[in-house]
């Protein structure tokens, strides 16, 4: 180690910026998360959309990918290992997120969105892949009974969740865009009222407002 | 391009020439556009290249210009291609950065990601030369937020 740093140290190559963004592409996940410690530099990397986009590209192309598959029980956390086998496991996100037990969820690209029917507290996002929670603002008063469906809009690259009061699809319906709004904004017009009631967890990687 | 041969030479930092088919040196992006532009004059140089660092870029660009290789062949090269000291892989990621090869960037990079992923963030401070610019309470935060990357 020793002798190596001194050679690194003498040949005093710094890697440009953009060249630790390719390295830091090509990690996985849990390293990422690790390495955001590092410098504020890595910590903003990590952090960037483009960056991340870059990075779930590459993850599809190699060994070591998870995706989740839907089933009427739930879903199912399916990895590949290096090998080729595949592993699967019924996902929990209980065991990650604090707040909420018994939950209900649904997912667009990569992200949950779950909350806790019949009590009254906001919905979270989760990203199974850093662990991370965030909490979404109440949609409104505070109804108990409404559902949540989080869709990835691919033209604007942003998630949108849609809250419908009640589980008929009538009443009051609500969006609001991850990142974006602050706060839930109000559909005037009812959408979908059979959509949520059907189908609590479709996935949609297109269009649902 | 033209169907006849043509050679360029590419001279390199330490002033060792190398003499190569334009149609695979046209496998870098950079002298692609300076060949398009006209503004090739005999010798190309490469001032970020050493020579050492060429001849193994160019190994890898006859390699994967072979007519009839197979793709297991290939892989196979590429793997030991890879194989190759710290030292070298650095300056083969700036040659090919340089050069605007992304095919070799990204094996490269690859490479790299693959050696440094189970480090400390102490050790890949080290690795890149990285600064830490945190302040203990930061760091800290950071973490935690993340604890479960630390098991």
């Amino acid at each position: 180690m020793e002798t190596k740093m001194k050679k690194f140290g003498r040949r005093k190559v710094s890697i440009p910026d953009e060249i630790m963004f390719e390295i830091f592409s090509w990690l996985p996940i849990k390293s990422l998360m690790r390495f955001k410690c590092a410098s504020e530099f890595c910590n903003s990397l990590v952090s960037e959309s483009h960056f991340s986009d870059i990075h779930r590209c590459h993850s599809m192309t190699r060994p070591g990918r998870n995706f989740f598959l839907h089933e009427r029980k739930g879903f199912y956390s399916v990895e590949q290992e290096k090998g080729g086998n595949m592993s699967a496991s019924l996902f929990q996100p209980e065991r990650f997120i604090e707040s909420i037990n018994k939950s209900s969820m649904n997912c667009a690209n990569g992200l949950f969105c779950v909350w806790q029917p019949s009590i009254v507290r906001s919905a979270v996002i989760f990203n199974p892949g850093t662990r991370e929670v965030r909490s979404l603002p109440l949609p409104n008063k505070g109804t108990s009974c409404g559902n949540y469906l989080i869709g990835f809009e691919p033209q604007e690259n942003n998630y949108k969740v849609f809250y419908s009061e009640k589980p008929s699809g009538y009443g009051e319906q609500w969006i609001l865009t991850l990142g974006i709004d602050e706060s839930w904004r109000q559909i005037t017009q009812s959408i979908f009222p059979s959509l949520l009631y059907d189908k609590p967890s479709v996935c949609t990687s297109g269009v649902i407002y | 391009m033209s169907s006849s041969t043509k050679f360029l030479t590419l001279k390199t930092c330490d002033d060792k020439k190398f003499v190569l088919d334009e149609a695979i040196a046209v496998r870098s992006q950079t002298i692609k556009n300076m060949v398009e532009d006209d503004c090739v004059s005999n010798v190309i140089p490469l001032p970020n290249v050493n020579s050492k660092t060429m001849t193994k870029v160019i190994e890898y660009w006859k390699k994967h210009s072979e007519e009839g290789v197979s793709k297991d062949v290939l892989m196979d090269f590429d793997k030991a291609f890879v194989k190759v000291h710290h030292s070298i892989l650095h300056a083969l990621i700036l040659a090919a950065n340089f050069l605007n090869d992304k095919e070799i960037l990204d094996m490269m990079c690859q490479e790299v990601a693959d050696r440094i992923k189970g480090k400390t963030p102490e050790e890949i401070r080290k690795e890149f030369d990285i600064k830490n610019d945190f302040t203990p309470e930061e760091e800290e935060e950071i973490r935690k937020e993340n604890a479960w990357a630390f098991e």
